[in-house]
This record gives structure tokens, sequence and C-alpha cells, in this order.
């Protein structure tokens, strides 16, 4: 691998690994720019994956003290965990399931849609779906997503997704399907068709599923152009005299600290991150965080409108045979106000297996007894549904330091709060009501309601907005206030939509790769 | 660890906790780390006493009750495993030794035997209810959840079946074999479905 010198100022630094610093490194390499990425993780390789859920759990999670906050069940029951995320090389694409939904043309127009919506802090993306259409599909070329674009068949249908797509078919619903999935269903691009497995969430061990781990990174290094520094957590931002991004402060695996020189700083840090390394990075020019003059960085944290509901069935399902998200019923992701609520949810089905399934069909203090024990030893006969809802942006949603609290780098601890919209306690009934309709008219014995995960899909703390007043960075990714400053994750959405953030974090990638690599060349940063 | 979503806790403590858990983590490694500390099997006696040691195996029985899935052995190695950090580690002696005298006490005031002579489950369950927000119920709740639902050897009777990366997944195992519902799409209508 090349390396670069810190003092090296002809550099792009990349803040992260995963989906959005993964995808954008290899993207820049391709294009002769060079890169450093810093990665907070470990050097994980397809040798470290096993299907164990709670050995990869300790194995790759991101378990750094963070503090839930807010009226969500997580302050109550996830105190230390708001998140489930990774932290490793690839970053969260070792641990995301593969669904690669895009979104509505509505989904990005959120405020002139919905309206003035109160206590909410809505905002229109700077970018309409037809601007991104075209990197949508570059993204689903790269990933290898089942569909029309790569012309890859959707996978075949599990048992588990059977179940639900029978209930939902007799439930009047016409719009089921295994796909879109990043997920090859035929031998493509160097790696495997999918096995049906199972474990896709503690990563796909023979690499059917797109993850930067062994696609994007290893191809950027191949380049020359690109070196990956995993172990490294980035600190602070440094910026010169003129308020430009000059370089990154980071410590190495032994805690010695670094500072690489930068001509582009790109952060990729996920969402809780991502803003807390802006908020981190405030001076003397930039008091309140830098790139932060908007006040929005932190805020309008969102993390989809969920729910687990599982259902225990007359006969044996096996739901865990196979990929753990084996398809979707998508008749729900519409605006439709006259069902109390505004924005749509995917039905998604998703498989666990019986240890977090102990966990999280009650979690916190409570979950134990007769009930838990006769839900577990239906385990065999359930096939079960995560929602994937539209999250609306409150501004009081946020990611802030904690006073006095700090990590083990010396950071002040990320303080993550969030307090559910009105609209998402409606969506969420709506969507219990619903799924237990479809697994009803299938002849369910019993339907267990979950509350949500930690979340894996974290978005908007460092939102777009065509004007600077209301969001962080354009609709480049490029911060307002600090010209060579990018944020290049899932941070920078303006809303959440109904589908999952990876697609469009990678699609926003490749697109943002074109405009840095078009404003260097014009020597605009 | 499962402690990062159940509990707050301070971090040296915290980081105590972690290396003690992976020691719970199925009875077949506690068994192990027993007999490298030249216990034997005999030890559940000097730790807490036998009067302890019933009450702890009641109560494993009764947080994750599966009375004809899982063998009274399963639970007693559970609580076996407790006793042994109990003699290793003082803090967590006391504990369970405070723990468990004042269920037993509570149980005799409301009904006059202790824990694990009450005769009806509803009466245990709401005695283990009243404590269920403390750290002696939490520590045995999650200790007796490794012990059940993380325990490979107990998997199959669960209808699981774990790691299957090993035999090729389940691509020719079954992954679409039941009968009971429609099968799905046959591979030519998902490939004209994506044309």
């Amino acid at each position: 691998m090349t390396q670069f010198d810190l003092n090296d100022d002809s550099l792009v630094v990349i803040v992260g690994s995963g989906a959005g610093g993964g995808t954008l490194a290899n993207e820049l390499a391709q294009k002769g720019i060079k890169s450093v990425v810093l990665e907070a993780g470990k050097p994980y390789t397809q040798d470290d994956i096993e299907n164990d859920e709670w050995g990869m759990f300790n194995k790759i999670s991101w378990l750094d003290k963070r503090i839930s906050a807010g009226g969500w069940h997580h302050a109550v029951n996830h105190p230390g965990l708001p998140a489930w995320i990774v932290k490793g090389y690839g970053g969260s694409t070792i641990h995301w399931a593969g669904v690669a939904l895009r979104f509505k043309e509505y989904e990005f127009k959120t405020r002139s849609t919905y309206g003035d919506m109160a206590d909410a802090n809505l905002e229109d993306w700077p970018l309409s779906l037809a601007e991104l259409t075209p990197y949508y599909e570059r993204a689903e070329l790269k990933m290898g997503v089942t569909g029309k674009t790569t012309g890859m068949p959707h996978l075949p249908w599990n048992n588990g997704f059977r179940v639900l797509a029978e209930g939902a078919r007799r439930t009047g619903r016409s719009n089921i399907a295994s796909g879109p999935m990043a997920i090859n269903s035929v031998d493509r691009d160097g790696r495997p068709a999918c096995q049906q497995i199972g474990f896709c969430m503690q990563g796909c061990k023979v690499g059917a599923k797109w993850s930067t781990m062994y696609t994007e990174l290893p191809r950027a290094v191949e380049t020359g152009n690109c070196e990956i520094r995993t172990d490294c957590m980035v600190l602070k931002i440094e910026h010169d005299a003129q308020g430009r991004a000059s370089g990154v402060l980071y410590a190495d695996a032994a805690g010695n600290q670094h500072l690489q020189k930068a001509r582009v700083v790109c952060v990729a840090g996920n969402s809780i991150e991502s803003p807390r390394l802006l908020l981190n990075s405030a001076s003397s020019l930039f008091p309140d965080g830098l790139a932060n003059s908007s006040g929005q960085v932190g805020r309008n944290y969102m993390c989809h409108t969920t729910a687990g509901v599982y259902a225990a069935m007359p006969e044996k399902v096996r739901m865990y045979r196979g990929t753990s998200v084996a398809g979707i019923v998508a008749d729900e992701v519409r605006d439709d106000p006259t069902r109390g609520f505004r924005g749509g949810y995917h039905l998604e089905f998703l498989s666990l297996g019986l240890p977090f399934l102990a966990a999280f069909l009650e979690p916190g203090n409570t979950g134990w007894g007769r009930r838990t024990a006769e839900a577990m030893e239906q385990y065999g006969n359930m096939s079960g549904v995560w929602v994937c809802g539209e999250d609306m942006a409150r501004a009081d949603n946020r990611i802030t330091l904690h006073a006095t609290e700090r990590d083990q780098y010396g950071l002040p601890v990320p303080v993550v709060t969030k307090t559910p919209h009105n609209n998402d306690h409606a969506m969420t009934a709506d969507a219990c009501n619903v799924t237990g309709e479809i697994y009803d008219a299938v002849g369910a014995k019993a339907i267990y309601n979950l509350p949500a995960y930690p979340a894996s899909h974290n978005m908007g703390t460092n939102r777009m907005s065509a004007d600077p007043t209301r969001g962080v960075v354009n609709a480049q990714g490029q911060s307002h206030d600090v010209a060579n400053l990018f944020v290049s994750d899932g941070s920078q959405f303006t809303s959440s939509s109904a589908a999952n953030p990876t697609l469009t974090i990678v699609a926003l990638a490749i697109r943002q790769a074109e405009s840095i690599a078009a404003k260097m060349t014009a020597r605009e940063i | 660890m499962l402690h990062f979503l159940t509990r707050r806790r301070p971090a040296p403590r915290a980081k105590a906790r972690l290396s003690r858990r992976g020691f719970l983590l199925s009875s077949a490694l506690a068994s192990v780390a027993v007999a490298s500390l030249g216990h034997g099997t005999a030890w559940a006696g000097p730790a807490l006493g036998p009067d302890a040691a019933a009450t702890l195996l009641r109560m494993t029985q009764d947080i994750y009750p599966h009375p004809t899935l899982v063998e009274p052995e399963h639970y007693q190695a559970i609580a076996d495993a407790l006793m042994t950090e109990a003699e290793t580690d003082a803090e967590v002696k006391t504990l369970l030794a405070d723990g468990l005298t004042a269920l037993d006490a509570q149980a005799t005031a409301l009904h006059g035997s202790a824990f694990a002579a009450v005769a009806d489950a509803d009466a245990r369950e709401a005695l283990l209810r009243a404590v269920q927000h403390g750290a002696f119920f939490q520590k045995i709740r999650w200790a007796t959840y490794f012990g059940i639902y993380d325990n490979k050897a107990l998997w199959a009777r669960f209808n699981y079946e774990g790691s299957s990366w090993e035999e090729g997944g389940y691509a020719d195992r079954g992954f679409s074999d039941i009968t009971w519902v429609p099968q799905g799409p046959s591979e030519a209508d998902r490939l004209a479905a994506v044309q």
C-alpha cells in the first residue's frame, strides 16, 4: 500500500471507511486523486466474520461510550447504545443487510410536501430524484443491486418471506418483492452468488453482499492512490487563518497523536461521529463548531420510524434460513394524510437469530418470565418484519457533547437525544396494525410487537440545504462555511425517507467525487 | 457486551464485568474455569451455602422457564457458574448473598417458606418482579439469558441451527422448503421481472 507523508498537503483526507468514505476513496482513486482514509476501527477481513450474533456484536460494534437521552425508549432500555453500527475497516457496510432502495420524489421534498408540520424542522433537499437517478444507477451497478439496472434477478424467496408475502397478498397488497438487494443472485464482479447463509448483519462470509471491506477499499488501494490507516481515531479538524481546513489530528492505536495535512477533508464517520467531530473542532474562528454557522450541526437526528413485529405461525418457518432481509412489502410507501400521518414505510422481512430475538423481544429489565419463554419456544415457527418508516426531522433531536464525561481518547462523550414526533407514533401504530393483519391472514397464533432496535440507520445531523442558514452543506455535500470541507455520509441527509440509507449514501459519494475532482481541477479547492 | 444495552455503570467496573461475563457465556467454559482453579464441583457450599444455592437455581428456572424443553442440569450449570464467580469475586458474592437472603426473607414473610419452596409459580414471579430492576436480579437474569439462548448446546431445542456457512449455507438445505404457503416466483419469473 502506498504511504503518504504527514506533511503532504495535496491529499484528500477521508474520515471513515464505510459506505460514504469507502466509496468516495475509490471513486477519487480511480480518477487519480490521492487520499488517506482514517478509520477508527480495526482492520477486519472476511476471516473475522462468524455466524454468531453476540460474537460479531462484540467484535465489530461501535461500543465507545455514548449516552441515549430524550423521550425514546433507548434512554431507558439502551442507555449506552443508542446506535448499532460498526467500528472497523468497511464501517457499517459489514453490518448492513443489503437493502438498496431509492428515495421517492416526494421524499426529497418533505417541507413542500408535508407543509409546516408542528414540532418538526423539515427542509427540502437541494436535489431532485431526477438529478440523483443517474447516480443511483451507477451505485446499483457498482454494488451489484438486483433489479433492472444490473439485470440481476432478485433473490429466491425464503420461508420467512413467503409467509409474509402470502399474508400481504391475502390482504390485497401487490408491491411484494425480494429486492432490490445489493446481494449477488448470480456470480458477479468477482463475488459469488448468495448461498442463503443468513447472518447478513454479522457480515457476509462469502462476500455476496456488497461491503466496502472487499470492494471499494482494496480497489482504491490497488490504484496506488489511496492509503488506509486503521485504528486511527480522528480527534479534530484543523484550519488555517483563512478558515480553510488544513489537516486532521488523529490518535493511532498506541495513542500517539499525528497531524495529517490535507488539501480537502471529507467527513464520513456516520451521523453521531461526524457532527461530533465538527463540534469538537470548534476554534476561535468557529466558536460553535466547524462549519456550524447555521447552528444545524448535530441537529435533525433521524433514525427511521421503526418497530419489529414477529408472528408465531401454526407450522414451521425457520426464518433464519436464508438472507436476513429476504423481501420487502412496499405498498405502504406513500404519502396519504388520511392515514393520520405523513410519509410512508416499508415492511421488510427480517430474521433474527435465537439470541437476538430473546434479547429484543422485550428489551430492558422486564423481558423475562413465562411470556418471553413461551414466545421463544415458538421461535422455529416465527416470521417477522422490521418497519422502515420516514422519521421527521426535529431540531432538538440532536448530537451534543457531554459537559464532563470523556471517552478513551479524551474527547467529550456524544449524547444522542431523540424524542419521536407524534407522526412517528401514529406511523408506528399503523405499521404494527397492518403487519398484524398481514400475519393474521396467514393464521398467526400470536403476534409480538417489538420496540425499535438500537439505530443502524442514522441520518441528518449535518444536513443539506440550499439555504446556508438552514443546513450545513450544499447539494454536493460541501460545507457552506468551509469550502474544502465535505460531509460524505448519511449525516448530510435532509430527510430520512422510508428507504434504507446506504444506496443513497453511495450515490451521493459517487456524485461528490465528481464534484471534488472538478473543483480541484478548477483550483476552487 | 450486553451491559451496554441494559445498564449504566462506571467505566472501570464495566470493564471488569466484561471479562467475567465471558466466563458465563457457556456452562462448558465455566466448567473448564472451575477445574483449572482446582475446586472440582463440590464448591457450592463454601461460597453461599445450600439454601442460597437452591434459591438461585429456582430463580434461573423462573426467569426463563422451559420445563419441557430444557433439562434441570442446564439451569444447574448456570447457577453453578454464578456460584463459582461468587467464590472468586467478593463483590459478586455480596451481591448474590444479600439478594438471595432478602428474596428468601420476603418469600417467608409473604408465603411462609423460602423462595424455592413457594409452590405457586405466579407467587414466585411476583416476588421476582418486585426486585427486577435491581443489580442482583439483572445479574442472574443475564447469566440465565446467555446460558439458555446463547448456548449452542440448546439451540436445536428451539429449532435454531446457528452457524451455516461451513455447510454452504441453506441454498441447498431448505431455505425455502415449507409447503403450507405458496412457492415464491420461479427463476424465470424473477428474471422476467427485472428485464
